[in-house]
């Protein structure tokens, strides 16, 4: 069985103060204690809060974007000899009673990533002009990568030491998780898409990927796909 | 005389001025040069020869040499963007990087610090109880 002391859960936070306690609870109160928070170079209380905690806290000089947040997350965790690496919203959306389902096909040697989808049981209550946008997003990743993945952009993933050292997260943003769609293609890395259930809140909303930002990952992922 | 001509000669002798200035003070670099050089010499070129311009845009399909010059200069833009693109995310890349390591840095050694504090706190607490 895999040892739980070698699975790490990386938080990327940028001004989640209010809800990262929340969070942090959940996952404690499940049994997870390696928790990695990277505070992305946030101007609220977000750091004097995680200390509170029993958690290894990374603070970003300046704001990155979630993309940085998540590589320092990994590299970091790397560097503790982590074997699986779980990637998990401070906003809240995400359940800790997802995370089992998520790492089991990596400890049965069925996948070295697996991505977590929201629309797989349809447990979540997804507004209807976000599923629009994600799915078309989906389609657009189809087209350029090859992978029918019908939720790319959810947060929730867990990947493997083995994917970790072969996955090269080169954007900052949002677009990572176009990225890492892009890295398991190339790469021809094993994964599985397994249900898992996202929360939206009034703040969640808030916090989230704004729309109009979608045509912004659109457009760097073109020039990314142009010119390399 | 055209306009173009003169605008092509006031052209010429501004860059050539620059090219004198960021010689004297040692700021060219020979990529900027040769660009600068081959700009120069389109540029009598077309001055010098006036059907140079006409019948190398009929050679490449173009109606004027108007609409040569145009298209031209996008295909000039486009290639500097790309340049320009290329260099960002490079420096993009440096960054993030530089940031990463002194984040994960600050957090070890500051994990250190706090561990060589609990270490000194229980070996005062022990020479207490000794």
């Amino acid at each position: 069985m895999f040892k739980s002391d070698k699975i790490y859960i990386i938080i990327p936070a940028y001004n989640e103060a209010s809800l990262i306690p929340t969070v942090l609870n959940d996952l404690i109160n499940n049994g997870y204690k390696n928790i990695i928070v990277v505070d992305d170079g946030s101007t609220d209380n977000t750091s004097g809060i995680v200390k509170n905690f029993n958690v290894d806290l990374i603070k970003h000089p300046v704001n990155m974007g979630p993309g940085a947040a998540i590589k320092t997350g990994i590299d970091y965790a790397l560097l503790k000899n982590a074997k699986i690496m779980i990637t998990f919203d401070a906003d809240g959306q995400h359940l800790a009673k997802d995370i089992p389902n998520l790492i089991s096909p990596i400890i049965n040697n069925q996948a070295e990533i697996t991505l977590g989808n929201r629309f797989i049981n349809n447990m979540s209550n997804v507004p209807v002009f976000k599923k629009i946008i994600l799915k078309l997003g989906a389609f657009l990743m189809f087209l350029m990568y090859g992978i029918l993945s019908s939720d790319s952009h959810n947060g929730l993933k867990a990947i493997s030491k083995s994917a970790a050292l072969k996955i090269n997260i080169k954007s900052n943003g949002w677009e990572y998780c176009s990225e890492i769609i892009e890295e398991i293609m190339l790469k021809k890395i094993k994964y599985i898409e397994v249900p898992v259930t996202v929360n939206y809140s009034d703040y969640s909303i808030k916090k989230g990927q704004k729309i109009y930002n979608s045509f912004y990952i659109v457009s760097k992922m073109f020039l990314k796909w142009i010119f390399g | 005389m055209h306009p173009i001509y003169i605008i092509s000669i006031i052209f010429i002798i501004a860059v050539i001025i620059n090219i004198f200035i960021k010689i004297k003070d040692k700021k060219l670099i020979v990529n900027e040069l040769i660009f600068w050089i081959l700009i120069i010499i389109a540029l009598i070129l077309i001055s010098v020869f006036p059907d140079f311009a006409v019948k190398t845009a009929h050679f490449f399909g173009f109606k004027s040499a108007f609409d040569f010059f145009i298209a031209l200069s996008i295909l000039v833009i486009f290639l500097f963007l790309f340049n320009i693109y290329k260099k960002i995310r490079i420096l993009e890349e440096k960054f993030t990087r530089l940031i990463e390591n002194i984040a994960i840095n600050n957090s070890i050694n500051s994990s250190i610090k706090n561990e060589n504090e609990i270490n000194l706190k229980s070996h005062n607490d022990e020479d207490k109880n000794i």
